[in-house]
């Protein structure tokens, strides 16, 4: 490795040495402010290194990344998700007496481990981040220890995760066995010529590992008992850096692997999602619990992601398909993170919002104006309503679904998307009905959660009015 | 053009803001706003009115045009043109966005600010899509509108609003996103024959679509636009919605949101699809006639004085439908007229029945009777606009189900028969209307009620004067969209 790989690599490099050094900070002394600021510095800092211009060409690092615009572009996505996890933390942490410094360290690890997988062009390296991230994760999903529903839901993600892994890992057996190969690239010469069969069975087996940590239908079941359990940051952390970054390797290996060429694959990605897009969206119907519901949703939208990565093949130049999955990809996570940000801001000492029930948001309008536009305008921009960002995302599907001219995929996307009005729509009325008499006022937000709030609420709507300022970044980094 | 829109937007956002300092300020500011709306909005037409100016400038029946770069990437552009046809909507959504804000001036007690914002940014969204011409803008606008709608009816809205504002937005989201699959589909089949993206509605009329495709597109933009209309199987949204809303919502939506399904069928679906829409028209014609029947006789049966009103629109739009697709000039110019004087008399109704509401609390027809005796001033109006859309002679209302019925004659005699049974069916369920509102004995609740105010008479003495003109002298204003309808007669080649 040379000093250029070095510079390429900079934000990976300063997260791993930042995390040891926060790790320290941690042992010699405790102080849960301290550990939160460097914490978020740290980010900060690593988010800069994102922003140097690198070279133009994607530069291998080992056999197992990659650094091209592509990585940076989900890297700095995943890093700002990250950043805003954090500052949303605070309010939890201190409502519910947590400690601070674990809770910080493993937030960061997740996230290093997200950064790894949108690096990852070698189904180690895939596995690596998978299971740093995933690890993270168990342990923050069970973070509130003395809560049965965490440690339940905890339990349930650490189980299934480790079946689902080991799933995947075995079909990169049955791929390596094939072609000799685990790097993505080498692999899709290999294929090329392999025994289609055998390894075809192998490649559908990796899919179902990452489709169960994407909560495809049908191996959706764990999504909504982990979000409701979950403390509301971590869920929200789940919900984007988890997905965005598991997806992004997804589709780096879809596209280097060529593995549109596999007609079972195909069918078999189109089946999930229709079923994703389906299933989620009716069951959010009859959800009460709002962050239940954003699991049942959650669900629906990978299921339309999918739909990018189906036609990411099957046009001429397959432009379209990626842009629509990038463009998604980004509109889900704004949008999720500002979901999740506004819960977030509700939960503190005996609250009723806290436990997201549907009612207790009764009159949040009114009583709360900020919180209440934010989730508004997010659910808005998850129903795909126009000058949102997610509408954007959904005006890209549509196109790129009907430049390859999938129509059932598209049916199903149309189909689901008028389910998915009505519960976006009865939160929606929910917040603006009458407040219920004795609903009580929270205290007042600090500054930085009104701050992040402010810039959520600009970026959906400004990505969503003018989307040109991202889509010519986008044409120069992929 | 653009300022216009930017008008409505901000000045909204004032009245919102206004709340704070005193509870008529928003309504004033409101007014306001719509006036300095009308002020520049006819600045902005004078120099068109009158001259044939345009013609000269190359720009065919277009009045004004305006364009400005958006998102290059997909060839998409914020442009807005103004010609005769939407010239007369504008307008119309102007005036009757004042009636809106002087009918609901006593009724909004609980957060004025926002019901004036939500009303004004409705307006904004429906002026916008009666000027957008690139789709995608149109699109935008044509969805964007239903978000403060929804607001309106779900926030301010009567006992029933949960259901009727849920019914509203998913029926018209929902057929809008069919729109925008259309929409996307005319725009890859324009990149693959060109090279280059385009989402104006000028570029695709040089180019357009042709073959078994146009006509899963156009049914994509029927869908919606028959919803919006409403056309008969998929009305069901529309009593709901104009039942509960606040009078305002109520106005808007009759007088306004569903002249845009029209708008949309005359000004994209026609000629951007004249073949497919050739080979539809028969089984569209028969669903106008049955909504023009259907919701007359479901109009008879109803006990509630708005929703009597929402079938009667059922009805009447069902004859812009039959207008539009009787295929000659004559049914178009009709079909525009109608859209026209039915905007301003059933907004007007719509807010008798807002003012009666008010007084008494329900809006049951059992509970009324002998107003006039009570209110002479309401009693009188009601007369005025009750037989105004029942279609009397010399109003506007005749003057477009006249022209329709004329057009339709021409192409489809016995269908044209079928539906004139309406002019006895519609004189029917106003009638009984009045009758049972307004004549026998008053109920001895209701002897004290307080008359019509002065600003109330204001806002309908406008809308008379404007049913008048329409009716006795349309000349000017079939003039204004016959150039318009000439050149989509060309362009569907009939």
């Amino acid at each position: 490795m040379d000093a250029i790989m070095f510079q390429a690599l900079a934000p990976l490099v300063t997260l791993g040495i930042g995390i040891v050094a926060i790790m320290l900070q941690i042992a010699i002394t405790r102080r849960s402010g301290l550990t939160h600021t460097l914490a978020l510095l740290l980010l900060a800092l690593s988010f800069g290194m994102v922003l140097i211009p690198g070279s133009a060409s994607a530069m291998d690092i080992t056999p197992l990344l990659v650094v091209d615009g592509y990585a940076r572009l989900f890297t700095g996505l995943v890093l700002v998700a990250a950043f805003v996890t954090l500052v949303m933390s605070e309010r939890w942490l201190a409502a519910e007496g947590a400690e601070t410094g674990e809770y910080v360290l493993l937030i960061l690890l997740a996230t290093f481990g997200a950064v790894v997988l949108v690096h990852s062009q070698h189904l180690a390296a895939l596995l690596l981040g998978l299971e740093i991230l995933g690890v993270s994760m168990y342990t923050l999903i069970a973070y509130p220890q003395r809560q049965p529903i965490a440690i339940e839901a905890g339990l349930k993600y650490l189980v299934l995760s480790s079946a689902s892994t080991a799933i995947l890992l075995f079909g990169g057996a049955l791929l390596y066995a094939g072609t000799g190969t685990l790097g993505f690239s080498e692999m899709g010469d290999a294929l090329a010529e392999a025994n289609v069969v055998f390894v075809t069975i192998g490649a559908l087996m990796v899919l179902a590992g990452v489709a169960f940590k994407l909560s495809l239908v049908p191996f959706h079941m764990w999504t909504p008992d982990v979000y409701e359990g979950a403390p509301t940051p971590v869920t929200g952390f789940l919900a984007t850096v988890s997905k965005v970054a598991i997806f992004a390797a997804l589709l780096r290996w879809y596209q280097d692997a060529s593995l549109v060429n596999h007609s079972l694959v195909v069918t078999a990605l189109g089946g999930l999602a229709i079923a994703s897009m389906l299933v989620g969206n009716l069951l959010a119907l009859k959800q009460e619990n709002l962050k239940r519901l954003l699991g049942y949703s959650s669900i629906a939208h990978m299921g339309y992601l999918l739909i990018a990565l189906i036609v990411l093949g099957m046009t001429t130049d397959g432009v379209m398909g990626f842009e629509a999955a990038v463009w998604y990809l980004i509109a889900y996570t704004v949008s999720t993170l500002a979901a999740f940000a506004a819960l977030t801001g509700l939960a503190h000492d005996g609250h009723a919002a806290a436990t997201c029930q549907r009612e207790a948001l009764a009159g949040l309008f009114w009583r709360e104006p900020l919180q209440a536009l934010l989730l508004t305008v997010s659910l808005l921009s998850l129903a795909g309503v126009p000058l949102t960002v997610g509408f954007i995302g959904k005006f890209y599907l549509v196109a790129a679904g009907v430049e390859a001219q999938v129509w059932s995929l598209l049916i199903a996307l149309v189909l689901g998307s008028a389910i998915s009005i009505f519960y976006y729509l009865r939160v929606i009325y929910t917040l603006a009905s009458p407040a219920e008499p004795g609903a009580d006022k929270a205290p007042r937000l600090a500054a930085g959660s009104t701050l992040i709030f402010v810039s959520l609420i600009t970026a959906v709507l400004f990505m969503g009015m003018f989307p040109s300022p991202i889509i010519d970044l986008l044409a120069r980094l992929l | 053009m653009s300022l216009l829109l930017m008008l409505l937007l901000v000045g909204g956002a004032i009245a919102w803001y206004s709340e704070r300092f005193g509870k008529e300020l928003p309504a004033k500011i409101a007014i306001v706003v719509l006036l300095m709306a009308i002020g520049f909005f006819a600045y902005l037409i004078r120099p068109v009115l009158g001259a044939d100016s345009s013609v000269s400038d190359g720009l065919g029946f277009w009045l004004l045009v305006e364009s400005h770069v958006w998102i290059p990437r997909f060839g998409i552009t914020f442009s807005l043109a103004m010609d005769g046809m939407s010239l007369l909507l504008v307008g119309l959504t102007l005036l009757l966005g004042v009636v809106a804000v002087i009918a609901s001036w006593s009724e909004i007690d609980m957060r004025a600010g926002f019901f004036h914002a939500n009303l004004l940014w409705t307006l904004a969204g429906t002026v916008g899509v009666f000027l957008a011409v690139d789709l995608f803008l149109f699109f935008l606008f044509w969805e964007v509108m239903l978000v403060p709608m929804y607001l309106l009816i779900a926030i301010w809205g009567h006992e029933g609003r949960a259901k009727a504002s849920m019914k509203f937005f998913i029926f018209t989201q929902s057929s809008g996103l069919l729109m925008l699959l259309a929409i996307l589909t005319t725009a890859v089949a324009y990149v693959t024959a060109t090279g280059e993206w385009s989402f104006s509605y000028m570029d695709w009329l040089d180019q357009p679509l042709t073959g078994p495709i146009a006509t899963w597109v156009f049914v994509g933009f029927l869908l919606a636009f028959l919803v919006k209309l409403p056309a008969f199987p998929f009305h069901s949204w529309l009593p709901d919605a104009h039942t509960q809303a606040p009078t305002a919502g109520s106005v808007i939506l009759a007088g306004v949101l569903l002249k845009t399904g029209a708008y949309g069928l005359l000004r994209f679906g026609v000629p951007l699809f004249p073949d497919a829409a050739n080979t539809l028209s028969t089984p569209l014609l028969i669903i106008g006639v049955v909504g023009v029947l259907y919701g007359a006789v479901l109009a008879f049966g109803q006990q509630d004085f708005k929703r009597l009103v929402a079938y009667s629109s059922v009805s009447h739009m069902g004859f812009v439908l039959l207008g539009i697709f009787a295929w000659n000039t004559l049914a178009w110019s009709g079909a525009v007229l109608q859209m026209i004087a039915h905007g301003l008399s059933t907004a007007a109704l719509f807010m008798i029945a807002g003012a009666l509401q008010h007084r008494l609390h329900t809006r049951k027809l059992e509970a009324m009777g002998g107003l006039w005796r009570v209110m002479p001033r309401m009693g009188a109006m009601a007369m005025f606009f009750v037989i105004a859309s029942v279609g009397m002679p010399g109003l506007g209302n005749f003057m477009a189900e006249f022209l329709i019925l004329a057009g339709l004659f021409q192409a489809w005699p016995l269908l044209c028969a079928v539906a004139a049974i309406a002019l006895v069916t519609g004189a029917v369920y106003g009638l009984s209307l009045l009758q049972q509102a307004f004549h026998g004995p008053v109920a001895e609740v209701n002897k004290s009620l307080p008359d019509l105010h002065w600003r109330d008479m204001l806002a309908l003495g406008a809308l008379v004067i404007g049913l008048l003109v329409l009716g006795l002298y349309p000349q000017p204003v079939i003039d204004l969209v016959m150039p318009t309808l000439n050149a989509i007669s060309t362009m569907a080649g009939s």
